[in-house]
C-alpha cells in the first residue's frame, strides 16, 4: 500500500539530512508504527509522505501511484492526522466535517451515516455544533478522527495519534484501526508510546537521525524481548 | 521590572523576526537589509511629506505647532486601530495558559502584553514622529532643548495612546461578550469608529480645501488648549517641566491601565474563550457541496471569523460605497458650490474609475490569507485539493469582497455624473481590473513571503511584508491609472493589460505552487 523507496530530505541550512535514504513498505491490512526519539525524522517522513513537505531525492508510491507524480490519486486514498490538530477554530463540527466531506467527494448518504457512526462511536456527536475552538485537545483529536475516517481511507497516516485521548477513546480507535486495516486498508504512524506499538502493530521500523535502523514484523524483530529493551539497545549503540 | 522584561522578550524576538534573524546561517545580510530599506523608503516618503505640511504652517505663521501635530496623530491613530488588536494581544497569545500557570502576578502579566501591543504601534508612531522630529529641527532650529523634548515625549507617546485604547479594547471585549455575534458586533463597530474619524477628516480636510486658513488656524490653537494636546505643546516648546509631566503621564497611565485590566483580566479571559454555541438549523444539513465551492465557502467562513481582517481589508471597500453614495446625494453643482471649486464635477468624471481603484487596491485578500493558514496549513496540504483550485478560492474572496462594492460604486456614479459610454465602461471595467490584480498580486507576494508561525492574526494581517508590498503596488497601479484618467481609450487598454498580467501571475503562482514557499519555511 505504502512503499517508500531511498527517500532523503535536508532541511536548508541544516548539517545533516532529516531523513536519510530511508526505505520501507507498509501492506495492505497492516498497521505500522514507526517510532524513534526526538528530532529522528519520524515527522519528516510522514509529511512527505502525505504530499506536505517536498523531499530533495527517492520515491514514494501510494497503491501503486507515485506521490510526485499524481500526488491527487495518492492523496485522495490517504487521510492524515498531525501529531497537534490545528483544526480551524473558527469552524464548528459539523462545519468542518462538512468541509472534509465535501473536499473527499463524500455523498451525502455516505457522510451522514459515517459520521453519525464515528462520532457517536468517539462520544463527540453531540457537541458537533460547537466551535472548535471551544474544543479540549481530546475532543479536537477526536474530531480529526472523524473526519479521517469519512472517505474511508486506504491509508491512514498518523502522527503521535493517541495523546490526548481518553482511554475509552483509545480504546475506540484502536478498534477503528483494525476495521480499517481488516478492510484492506493500511496504517502508519510515529508513537513515542511502546507498549501501544508493541500491542497494536504488526510491523514496525525504528529511525536514529534520519536512518533505518530496523525494520520488520514485530515477531521478527523482538524475539522475546520488549520492544522498549529494543529500540533503547538500538538507539544506544 | 526584570519579569516584565522577561515576559516580553520572547514576543518581541518573534514579532519581528529578530531570533529567527539571528540564528539564521545563509542569506543573513540580505534579510536583514530588505526591512531596513523599505523602514527607510517609508521614513523618506512621510519626510517629503511632512516637509510640505511644515512649509504650509510656516507660510501660516504657525510652525512651532507641528511637533504637537505629529503627536496628536501618533496618539489619536492607534486608539482607531489599537482597540481592535486588545482581544487577539491581550487574551488569546499562544503561551497564555502556560504563562496564567507560573507564579507571575496577574498585573506583570498584563502590563507586559499592553507594552507587547504597544510594540506593534509603536514602529508606525516613529515612523511619523521621526521624520516630523527631523523637519522640525531644520526648519525651525529651535535649538537643542525643545528637539530634545520633542524627541523623548515622541519616544513615550504610544505608550499612553495604547494604554488608553487597552482599556477601551478591553470594555469593548466586555461588552460584546454577551452576544452571540460577538465578531459581528466587533467589526460593526470597527467600521463605524472607522466611519466616525472619515467624517471628522473629511470635515477638516474639505476646510482646508476651501482654503479657510483662519478656520485652521483656529482649529490648531483649540486644539493647543485641549489638555493633553496643551501640555504637549508647551513640552514640544522645550518647556522641561512640561516634558517630565508628559513623561509621567505616559508612565503613569500605563501603570493604571495595566492595574485596571488586572482586576478584571481573569473574569473577562473565562468570557471570552470560545463558548459553546449551538449551531443554527442550517449547520447540520450535510448538502454536498462541490470541492472548489467548498474551499471558497470555507475561505469566506474565514475572512468573517477575523474582526481584524475583515476591518482592514473591507474598508476600502467600504469607504467606495460613502463615496459613490455621497456624490449620488450631494449633485454636482452643489458639490462644485461646497468646495469653491469651479469644474469639480468634470474632474471627478475623469477620475472615477481611478478612485475607485484606489479603493479597490486597499482591500487586497489574498495578501495574507496564505499565512492565515497557520499550523493548518501542513493538514491542508495533505487533502486532495488542486493548487489551481485552491489558489482560486482566495481570489474568488477577493472579488466576493471588492466587485460587488465596485460595481455598485461604479453604477450610482454613472448616473451621479452622468458619465458618457466610454467613461462609463472604464468605470465599471477598471476597478475590476484592479481587483484581479490586486488578488494575484497578493498571493504572489504571500507565496513569496508567507507567515505560518504568527502568534497572533494581528501580526499577518497588520505587519506581514506581503500585505506591505501588494499595497505598494496596487497604489503604482492606482498611480498609472490616475495619470492615464485624460485619455479613456488608454486606460481600457491598461485595463485589458492588467487583466492580461493578472493572468500571468497566477499562472506563476499555480505552475510554481508551494514549493519555494515551503523550500523558504525550511530554513
Amino acid at each position: 500500500m505504502l512503499k517508500i523507496e531511498h527517500l532523503t530530505k535536508t532541511y536548508r541550512g541544516a548539517s545533516r539530512p532529516a531523513v536519510d535514504d530511508l526505505s520501507l513498505e507498509v501492506a495492505s491490512g497492516e498497521i505500522f508504527a514507526f517510532i524513534g526519539h526526538n528530532g529522528a525524522g519520524k515527522t519528516t517522513t510522514i509529511k512527505a509522505v502525505v504530499g506536505a513537505l517536498a523531499y530533495d531525492g527517492g520515491e514514494i508510491t501510494i497503491d501503486g501511484h507515485d506521490l510526485a507524480q499524481e500526488p491527487l490519486a495518492c492523496k485522495s486514498i490517504l487521510a492524515y492526522i498531525p501529531d497537534n490538530p490545528d483544526l480551524y477554530d473558527h469552524l464548528t463540527g459539523w462545519q468542518y466535517l462538512r468541509f472534509v466531506a465535501d473536499i473527499y467527494r463524500v455523498d451525502a448518504e455516505t457522510r451522514r451515516r459515517r459520521i453519525e457512526q464515528y462520532a457517536k462511536e468517539l462520544e463527540i456527536y453531540d457537541r458537533l455544533a460547537e466551535l472548535i475552538g471551544g474544543y479540549s485537545h481530546g475532543m479536537k483529536q477526536k474530531l480529526a478522527f472523524v473526519a479521517a475516517f469519512l472517505h474511508e481511507p486506504k491509508l491512514l497516516v498518523l502522527d503521535e495519534p493517541f495523546v490526548g485521548l481518553d482511554p475509552k477513546a483509545a480504546f475506540t480507535v484502536k478498534q477503528m484501526m483494525h476495521e480499517l486495516c481488516g478492510r484492506g486498508g493500511a496504517i502508519f504512524f510515529s508513537t513515542h508510546v511502546l507498549d501501544v506499538a508493541e500491542k497494536l502493530c504488526d510491523r514496525v521500523a525504528i529511525i536514529k537521525e534520519g536512518r533505518l535502523l530496523c525494520a520488520g514484523g514485530m515477531h521478527e524483530i523482538l524475539h522475546d524481548r520488549s520492544l522498549e529493551d529494543v529500540f533503547l539497545e538500538l538507539v544506544d549503540e | 521590572m526584570k519579569t516584565l522584561f522577561q515576559l516580553m522578550k520572547p514576543d518581541l524576538m518573534s514579532i519581528y523576526g529578530i531570533n529567527r534573524f539571528l540564528h539564521r546561517q545563509k542569506g543573513a545580510g540580505r534579510a536583514a537589509l530588505r526591512p531596513v530599506l523599505v523602514g527607510v523608503a517609508v521614513l523618506y516618503c512621510v519626510g517629503i511629506y511632512l516637509f510640505g505640511i511644515a512649509e504650509l504652517l510656516q507660510q501660516m505663521g504657525a510652525l512651532d505647532v507641528l511637533p504637537m501635530l505629529a503627536l496628536a496623530l501618533s496618539l489619536v491613530f492607534p486608539l482607531i486601530t489599537t482597540t481592535f488588536r486588545v482581544e487577539n494581544v491581550l487574551f488569546k497569545f499562544r503561551n497564555q495558559d502556560a504563562l496564567l500557570a507560573m507564579p507571575i502576578p496577574t498585573r506583570t502579566l498584563v502590563a507586559s502584553r499592553i507594552l507587547v501591543l504597544t510594540s506593534f504601534d509603536a514602529v508606525t508612531a516613529y515612523l511619523v514622529l521621526l521624520p516630523a522630529v527631523a523637519v522640525y529641527a531644520v526648519l525651525a532650529q529651535p535649538g537643542a532643548v525643545p528637539v530634545l523634548c520633542f524627541a523623548l515625549c515622541a519616544l513615550l507617546s504610544p505608550l499612553l495612546s495604547v494604554s488608553i485604547s487597552a482599556v477601551l479594547g478591553c470594555l469593548l471585549l466586555r461588552v460584546t461578550s454577551r452576544f452571540m455575534h460577538s465578531k459581528a458586533i466587533n467589526i460593526i463597530a470597527g467600521f463605524a469608529f472607522f466611519g466616525l474619524v472619515m467624517a471628522l477628516s473629511f470635515s477638516l480636510n474639505f476646510t482646508i480645501a476651501q482654503g479657510d486658513l483662519s478656520g485652521i488656524a483656529g482649529m490648531i490653537d483649540g486644539l493647543a488648549g485641549i489638555f493633553p494636546f496643551s501640555l504637549l505643546y508647551k513640552a514640544t516648546m522645550g518647556g522641561a517641566l512640561e516634558t517630565l509631566c508628559f513623561a509621567l503621564l505616559c508612565t503613569g497611565c500605563f501603570a493604571l491601565s495595566a492595574w485596571l485590566i488586572s482586576t478584571f483580566y481573569d473574569r473577562l479571559a473565562v468570557l471570552l474563550t470560545p463558548r459553546a454555541r449551538r449551531a443554527r438549523g442550517g449547520d447540520r444539513p450535510q448538502a454536498v457541496r462541490t470541492p472548489r465551492k467548498a474551499l471558497i465557502c470555507h475561505e469566506l467562513k474565514r475572512y468573517f471569523a477575523i474582526p481584524i481582517y475583515v476591518l482592514n481589508t473591507g474598508f476600502g471597500a467600504i469607504l467606495m460605497l460613502l463615496f459613490s453614495f455621497f456624490l449620488a446625494v450631494i449633485s454636482p453643482q452643489k458639490l462644485e458650490s461646497m468646495m469653491d471649486t469651479p469644474m469639480i464635477a468634470q474632474y471627478m468624471q475623469t477620475f472615477v474609475p481611478a478612485i475607485l481603484s484606489l479603493f479597490v487596491v486597499m482591500s487586497s485578500t489574498t495578501a495574507c490569507a496564505i499565512s492565515l493558514e497557520g499550523k493548518s496549513f501542513c493538514a491542508m496540504r495533505a487533502m486532495p485539493v488542486r493548487t489551481a483550485a485552491y489558489l482560486w478560492s482566495k481570489i474568488a474572496v477577493n472579488l466576493l469582497v471588492t466587485a460587488p462594492a465596485a460595481l455598485i460604486s461604479a453604477a450610482i456614479l454613472v448616473f451621479a455624473l452622468r458619465l458618457p459610454p466610454i467613461k462609463a465602461v472604464a468605470a465599471l471595467v477598471t476597478p475590476l481590473a484592479c481587483a484581479l490584480f490586486s488578488a494575484a498580486t497578493g498571493l504572489y507576494f504571500n507565496l513569496k513571503m508567507p507567515k505560518l508561525d504568527w502568534q497572533t492574526e494581528t501580526a499577518v494581517v497588520k505587519q506581514s511584508m506581503s500585505v506591505l508590498a501588494t499595497m505598494l503596488t496596487g497604489f503604482v497601479v492606482a498611480g498609472l491609472i490616475f495619470g492615464l484618467s485624460m485619455w479613456t481609450g488608454a486606460l481600457l487598454v491598461l485595463d485589458a493589460a492588467l487583466v492580461a498580467l493578472s493572468l500571468l501571475v497566477q499562472r506563476h503562482n499555480i505552475r510554481r505552487g508551494f514549493g519555494s514557499m515551503l523550500a523558504k519555511l525550511d530554513s
